[in-house]
């Protein structure tokens, strides 16, 4: 059990005139090596759920536990923790500031205490596994595309060495390609360098194709949690959500109403095609 | 800390204050912050104090919200006491080291307090209860007869309201580029002062390139939409002074009135020249 969140609820400011619980007695246990996705509907408490993991955000109530000891006691020393506990934020792109790509990418280990050396080598390494084509190293961040500039952002987090990465709609205002590049390097992390992966999401699809668990957010609470493949079974409680099942599983869903024999539990792009081509054979 | 400030922040809600036109909700916050600077005796700052609360009543805004604008310059308004306390020569009524401490410094100081307290409550509730689009229009009209000296009004009310727009927005971002910082290690609480003016800088110049790139997606918006200025622009919601104006007008007057005469019969009544028995200069 890597991280545990025990019955935690979260309030912001009570003056404010539209006041709500942001997270409203949530439990949740990530486990090493899990994928898990995170799906909820704007305001649903996704952001605020992710930045407690790491320290950002203090409960009101309840306790967040990171390999077995609580992350909010006075000791605790959350500079290294948020090197365990990679977050990579919406939008990453807007937090680039140093000259060079290169540079920006030294920032996260230099100040979890790497020295200048074990600094470098890492920046190269995660630059690398973001791919990152070596003539941009030294450019600055400010000329490159959205793309380059979030697989950039991406890198600053990796440059850490993170045992957990969690990715705040990491495919948010890139065009399809991007997109695609992006979730690939992070299933990537996930397989070889066994990286627990916690994605947040609103595209149901990309949960569906990348995740092996998923929970439901809706309205500060957590409605669903298990298995990606059965938690898309409850059409009603995501409806209820504001989400819906992943396009494909909506297509079998339709075609069965037409009286065409198909499985209606399928969720990834690749498992209908290939049940499609059976039948059809 | 940067979330404290008040100031420029709307307040959505309906009350008196919220349906006065902008106009009366200017003049009256020019003439209150006049009558701050008129006289310095205990009897019209407490009369001074007893409207304000009765505003704020009349506001339908918190008074925890208020009082939260004074926290963001809380460090300004120490800053002017200790200047006035060790600059203004007067009696001496004790010392700190070898600095005397004039009794007419201390009184300075404990006027400049309340002046600065009321003067931000005072300005905060005009933005408060009036939104961005009526506070310009109402500038606007207010000092529409500069135009004769070649004022550009209409320019300049444009530009404070897009200022007063952005505050917020750039509030927002300051915390969301702060909470990416701080994920990847940064450390704003520790080290010396200029450790931590350096330690600002990934926070201020991604602020800065996306302010500056807002300011163009605006400024291609505003010629989008063929914006000339003020010339010949008609308005969608005319203003129109309505009962309630010329109530609050009468309330206005007879609020100055009692200043002024406070603030000359004062020295007759007790502790009128002064809570110290200095006198005023």
């Amino acid at each position: 059990m890597k991280i545990i969140i025990n019955h935690v609820t979260v309030e912001y400011d009570k003056n404010l005139p539209n006041y709500s619980k942001a997270l409203d007695d949530i439990s949740l246990i990530i486990n090493e090596g899990d994928f898990l996705g995170i799906a909820g509907h704007t305001g649903s408490g996704k952001s605020t759920l992710i930045q407690l993991m790491n320290g950002l955000i203090k409960p009101s109530k309840g306790n967040v536990y990171f390999e077995g000891e609580d992350i909010f006691e006075k000791r605790y020393d959350r500079k290294t923790l948020r090197g365990k506990v990679g977050l990579l934020f919406q939008y990453p792109e807007y937090q680039l500031f140093a000259e060079t790509v290169f540079e920006d990418v030294c920032f996260g280990p230099l100040n979890i205490g790497f020295d200048r050396k074990a600094a470098e080598l890492s920046a190269y390494d995660a630059l690398k596994s973001v791919g990152m084509p070596d003539d941009l190293f030294y450019q600055s961040p400010f000329n490159m595309s959205g793309g380059q500039m979030r697989r950039a952002a991406l890198a600053g987090i990796l440059a850490m060495k993170p045992e957990v990465l969690i990715l705040d709609e990491p495919t948010a205002g890139l065009d399809p390609g991007a997109q695609q590049s992006i979730l690939g390097i992070i299933k990537k992390l996930h397989e070889e360098k066994k990286i627990t992966i916690v994605l947040v999401s609103h595209n149901m699809d990309d949960i569906a194709e990348y995740t092996d668990r998923m929970i439901v957010l809706n309205k500060g609470r957590k409605v669903l949690d298990g298995l990606t493949k059965d938690v898309f079974m409850e059409k009603d409680i995501l409806k209820e959500a504001g989400l819906s099942v992943p396009q494909v599983t909506e297509l079998c869903g339709m075609l069965n109403k037409k009286g065409f024999p198909i499985n209606q539990d399928l969720i990834r792009y690749e498992d209908v095609k290939r049940e499609l081509l059976n039948i059809l054979k | 800390m940067i979330r404290d400030i008040t100031l420029g922040q709307y307040y959505n809600t309906d009350s008196f204050l919220h349906r006065l036109d902008p106009r009366t909700k200017i003049i009256g916050t020019i003439v209150y912050l006049v009558t701050l600077f008129l006289y310095m005796n205990p009897y019209v700052y407490v009369f001074a104090l007893l409207f304000l609360v009765l505003m704020i009543r009349k506001s339908n805004v918190p008074f925890k919200f208020m009082i939260r604008g004074l926290r963001g310059i809380a460090f300004i308004m120490i800053m002017t006491a200790l200047i006035n306390i060790f600059t203004v020569p007067g009696d001496t009524l004790f010392m700190i080291g070898s600095f005397p401490v004039a009794k007419q410094g201390v009184r300075v100081a404990v006027y400049m307090i309340f002046r600065l307290s009321f003067l931000i409550i005072g300005s905060s509730l005009l933005t408060l209860t009036t939104p961005p689009v009526r506070l310009t229009d109402g500038l606007e009209r207010t000092f529409a007869f500069m135009k004769i000296f070649k004022v550009p009004v209409h320019d300049m009310a444009m530009m404070m309201s897009i200022a007063l727009r952005f505050i917020p927005i750039l509030i927002e971002e300051t915390n969301i580029i702060m909470k990416a910082q701080l994920s990847r290690g940064a450390d704003f609480e520790s080290g010396s002062l200029l450790k931590r003016i350096k330690s600002l800088m990934p926070v201020i110049i991604p602020l800065f390139i996306g302010a500056f790139k807002k300011a163009n997606d605006l400024a291609d918006a505003m010629d989008a939409r063929c914006y000339r200025g003020g010339v010949k622009r008609s308005r969608m919601n005319p203003l129109k002074y309505k009962k309630g104006d010329y109530a609050a007008y009468a309330m206005l007057v007879l609020y100055a009135a009692a200043i002024i005469s406070l603030g000359i019969y004062a020295k007759y009544l007790p502790f009128g020249n002064d809570i110290l028995g200095i006198g005023a200069k």
